[in-house]
């Protein structure tokens, strides 16, 4: 995540606007890609996954869930097919990590620390992580077969370092709607410079209890 | 009757006043019990309902909490997020049982119901017909036409996988539990288009049958008060919780109180109208004794002192009423004082007169009634004025006052004169006492300055020969008196007797008391021969009356008839004086005859006779032996005892006495034997026919021999021939007296026969 560059004061286009500047993005071969991701609303979109193909595959990493104050960090986590998966607990107080999701059930039962082994995704797909002692913990592993993958920081801000000029297929991909599979934007020039990528998607707002409980929406919209 | 009505009007004006305020205090108490008991049913049902809410929401928070519990069991969430069906149903089972669920049902993540507990079989899913927020964390649903509390926890592993809804049977048991709470009677009713569908309740009774649109409103209905939650109000569906406060016993914690607020009013009411009995009779009797004597005073019976012993204005009244009373009975006194007497005399007037002879003739005895005028009243009043009149009258009255005889009535009646009743008298005897009234009235008296003698006329009418009407009688005697006149018809007597034997003894007795005076009457003195000598030396004296009209009037008429009137005495009198003035006179010449006079039965009633007699004899200084006594045997039988009296007397005074008329009487010699007499004489009727008759012979005959037996002498009178002389001279009779032997004669007249006959008859 080095080299990471902010675009402050960035004027805000829509898609037909980052279409169209896109013309004049392309100066050098390679050039670390930054792109402004917003919701439907024009909001800066946070924990926005874009997935790249036909682009070789970035060196392996190492992947880390760490849980700091008892918050999943990252939120979201993308990791390639077959990779290891670190669970350190950075908490003073244990935590019961698991997934029930079909890419990948798995259960760390109470750890501290480095106590928990590293965990295995083989199947593309996404993993929704909980603790079983911390209902409010929630975190989401995307494991996909993309070789190329950024999650949009609170800003909306993604960045692809080192992706080769040109156009390149485009997925996107929220855990706000973690059961869709990432959605092809089609083949996107990320190069270019100040491009913002407007996603069809309402940023979930942390709203006040509604009206109406869960059933009781659910039953108002069968009627 | 009216007193008894004041008293009841009291009685009814304080008890009813009493019940009046008693029944308003009654009533206030009744009512505010009333409300209150509304009051407080309604705060029982506003706290009930309340609390039936908070209940509802408490248990529904209860089931959420155990709902969520179950939601975040790990194991629950793994076989949810598995889709694990079978063990999801088995766990919502359980814990169904666990937290004494109905239904349990699980929503996957799109609100599709996978599992209903209560079903057999895991895709057999209820229908959930409606449902509507009920709290926070509550619903109500109607789920196959049944009510529920539903509560609900959102199953996330940890992003939310689904929702588990646990739901409570909103039944019977339930509204029994919430009704031991909340101590209202519940019942849950759930409709669809207004048609029930399911009805749960605490109660039998109708009482929660009720319209549910009443919402919220509280009611009174068959004494409770109702009110109506909505539960759920969706569509067409409903349901309600009614509740319902049972006023009855709020109203009953009330009944022991009004009972003794009845029994206290009761015992109040009784107590106050006991008292308002007393009060009102301490006022009442008073009252009605007050009535009582004052209803006496006006019978007119004055006698009973009204008095009351209390110092109020009752007694007051008593004793202005007993002052009444005494007022009224001395004006009434003096009332009937001057509506019975005159004023001018203070005699009765002719009102008394009326009524005294009403009572007399009612009671059956007769009597006289006589007026009396003055004739000169006329003259008198034009030549002196009517106060000298007056004067004269008042006068008048003064002067007969004192002459009457007690049982006598004198009245003056105004332009009537006096009016005299005479109850019991005979008219003869009448007419002498009216004529000695006359007399009286007509004596000279002193009238202012002036001596003059007035000239009265007097009315006679007796009853009931006469009539038997007072007022006839009154008009009867008026009529007479017109028909007086001065003289000697100044005693006239009602018309209706005009009969002359009548009339002329009407004259008789009123002019034989005048008869001495007037020198009518005289002494005859008819010889009695000693039988045995042969000589006269005694002689019986009998009174003869010359009337200056009528002429002779023979003994047997006047004597009767002053026997009659009581004149008798006056006669007797006279005799005495003019027998004793002639046996002066004899014995101064020398003769000495022993006289013989009769006196009456009246003479011998006198006690003061004797005396009298023995007065008499010593002033004309005659020794009593000259004197003989006749008395006839009836006056001697009327009385014996008190006859006896006065004979001993005239006995111890040396009088001879005879037993006159002898056997005309029913006497005894036995009787006569007892009295102190020495002669007996022969009733002339038994010697008139001496010889003729030999049954008269027998008893002069066996007469003569008692009579001698017992020591008396015999005297025969009636002798009018030889042969009964010689008869009686043979019987030894001792002495005879008749026509035969002489005639009676006038004293000078026997003086002469004596002379002439002396020795004819030995």
């Amino acid at each position: 995540m080095q080299n990471r560059l902010t675009a402050r004061g960035v004027r805000r286009f829509g898609l037909l606007a980052l279409l169209l500047s896109g013309q004049f993005g392309w100066a050098c071969h390679t050039m670390a890609a930054q792109i402004r991701v917003t919701d439907a609303d024009g909001l800066p979109l946070a924990n926005a996954v874009l997935l790249v193909e036909g682009v070789p595959p970035r060196a392996e990493d190492s992947y880390v869930m760490d849980q700091i104050d008892r918050q999943f960090v990252p939120h979201t986590l993308v990791v390639p097919v077959g990779a290891q998966v670190d669970f350190p607990n950075s908490d003073d107080v244990r935590h019961h990590v698991y997934s029930f999701s079909e890419a990948k059930p798995f259960e760390l039962r109470l750890f501290k620390g480095e106590e928990a082994p590293p965990v295995t995704f083989e199947r593309p797909g996404v993993v929704v992580l909980g603790c079983n002692i911390h209902d409010a913990m929630v975190g989401y592993i995307l494991v996909t077969e993309h070789p190329r993958f950024a999650v949009s920081d609170a800003a909306g801000q993604v960045l692809l370092p080192d992706l080769p000029e040109g156009k390149w297929p485009v997925s996107w991909w929220h855990p706000d709607q973690f059961q869709q599979a990432p959605v092809a934007l089609g083949e996107l020039d990320l190069n270019q410079r100040d491009q913002t990528l407007s996603l069809p998607i309402s940023a979930t707002v942390e709203a006040p209890a509604p009206a109406l409980s869960p059933l009781q929406q659910r039953f108002k919209s069968l009627q | 009757m009216r007193m008894r009505y004041l008293r009841t009007r009291l009685i009814l004006t304080s008890v009813g006043l009493l019940a009046l305020v008693l029944g308003a205090v009654f009533l206030v108490v009744y009512t505010a019990t009333d409300v209150s008991a509304k009051r407080q049913a309604q705060q029982h049902l506003q706290v009930g309902s309340n609390v039936f809410s908070n209940l509802l929401e408490a248990r529904a928070r209860e089931l959420t909490s155990a709902t969520e519990i179950l939601v975040a069991d790990f194991g629950f969430r793994q076989a949810v997020a598995t889709g694990d069906l079978p063990t999801i149903r088995s766990a919502l089972l359980n814990q169904v049982r666990r937290i004494g669920a109905d239904q349990a049902m699980l929503f996957d993540a799109q609100g599709v119901m996978r599992i209903a507990s209560v079903k057999d079989g895991i895709a057999a899913p209820v229908d959930v017909q409606a449902l509507q927020r009920f709290s926070d964390q509550a619903m109500i649903a109607i789920i196959d036409d049944r009510p529920y509390l539903l509560v609900e926890a959102v199953v996330r592993a940890p992003v939310t996988l689904g929702q588990v809804a646990m739901a409570f049977s909103l039944d019977e048991a339930l509204a029994h539990e919430l009704q031991k709470l909340t101590g209202l009677e519940i019942r849950f009713v759930s409709s669809h288009d207004d048609a029930v569908m399911s009805s749960y309740s605490t109660m039998t009774s109708s009482v929660l049958e009720m319209d549910a649109e009443s919402g919220g409103q509280m009611q009174e209905s068959e004494g409770y008060l109702t009110t109506v939650i909505a539960l759920l109000d969706q569509a067409d569906y409903r349901v309600l919780a009614q509740l319902a406060s049972p006023m009855a016993e709020t109203l009953a914690s009330f009944d022991l109180l009004k009972r003794e607020l009845l029994i206290i009013t009761l015992i109040a009411l009784l107590a106050s109208s006991l008292l308002a009995v007393h009060l009102s009779g301490s006022l009442a009797r008073p009252v009605a004794l007050l009535a009582e004597a004052a209803t006496r005073i006006g019978r007119g019976d004055y006698t009973g002192q009204v008095r009351l012993e209390r110092n109020d204005e009752l007694g007051l009244l008593a004793e202005r009423i007993d002052a009444m009373r005494s007022g009224i009975a001395e004006r009434e006194d003096l009332i009937m004082h001057n509506a019975l007497h005159d004023p001018l005399t203070g005699l009765p007037n002719i009102g008394v007169v009326r009524s005294q002879l009403d009572d007399a003739i009612a009671s059956g005895a007769g009597g006289v009634l006589a007026q009396c005028n003055l004739l000169t009243a006329d003259l008198l009043l034009k030549a002196r004025g009517q106060e000298f009149l007056d004067a004269l009258i008042r006068q008048s009255v003064a002067s007969v006052e004192g002459v009457l005889p007690p049982n006598a009535l004198l009245a003056w009646q105004p332009g009537s004169g006096f009016l005299l009743l005479l109850k019991g008298y005979e008219l003869e005897e009448a007419v002498v006492l009216i004529d000695g009234l006359l007399a009286r009235l007509g004596e000279k008296m002193q009238v202012q300055d002036i001596k003059l003698s007035s000239q009265w006329l007097a009315g006679l009418v007796t009853w009931p020969l006469h009539g038997r009407d007072p007022q006839e009688l009154l008009r009867q005697v008026s009529i007479a008196l017109n028909d007086a006149a001065p003289g000697a018809d100044r005693i006239a007597v009602y018309q209706a007797q005009r009969d002359q034997a009548y009339q002329r003894r009407i004259r008789l007795a009123r002019d034989l008391r005048y008869a001495p005076q007037y020198r009518e009457l005289s002494v005859v003195f008819q010889p009695k021969l000693d039988l045995a000598s042969g000589e006269v030396r005694q002689v019986e004296a009998l009174m003869r009356w010359k009337h200056s009209e009528l002429g002779v009037i023979g003994p047997d008429e006047f004597i009767t008839l002053a026997e009659q009137t009581g004149s008798i005495g006056m006669l007797t009198q006279w005799m005495m004086a003019a027998v004793l003035s002639q046996l002066r006179s004899w014995i101064d010449h020398g003769i000495h005859l022993q006289v013989a006079m009769n006196i009456s039965a009246r003479d011998l009633d006198d006690p003061a006779f004797p005396q009298r007699m023995e007065r008499m004899l010593r002033a004309q200084q005659i020794s009593p032996d000259y004197l003989s006594l006749e008395v006839t045997e009836s006056a001697v039988m009327r009385d014996p005892q008190r006859s006896l009296d006065s004979l001993l007397a005239l006995r111890e005074l040396g009088i001879a006495l005879a037993v006159d008329d002898y056997g005309t009487g029913y006497s005894s010699l036995a009787t006569l034997k007892s009295l102190p007499v020495q002669d007996l004489k022969i009733d002339k009727s038994f010697v008139l026919q001496l010889a003729d008759n030999s049954d008269d012979a027998v008893i002069v005959k066996s007469t003569i021999e008692l009579a001698h037996n017992m020591g008396l002498k015999v005297i025969a009178e009636g002798i009018e021939n030889a042969r009964s002389l010689s008869w009686l001279k043979e019987r030894h009779c001792d002495v005879a007296q008749g026509y035969f032997i002489s005639r009676p004669l006038p004293a000078a007249d026997l003086e002469r026969w004596m002379a002439e006959t002396r020795g004819t008859f030995v």
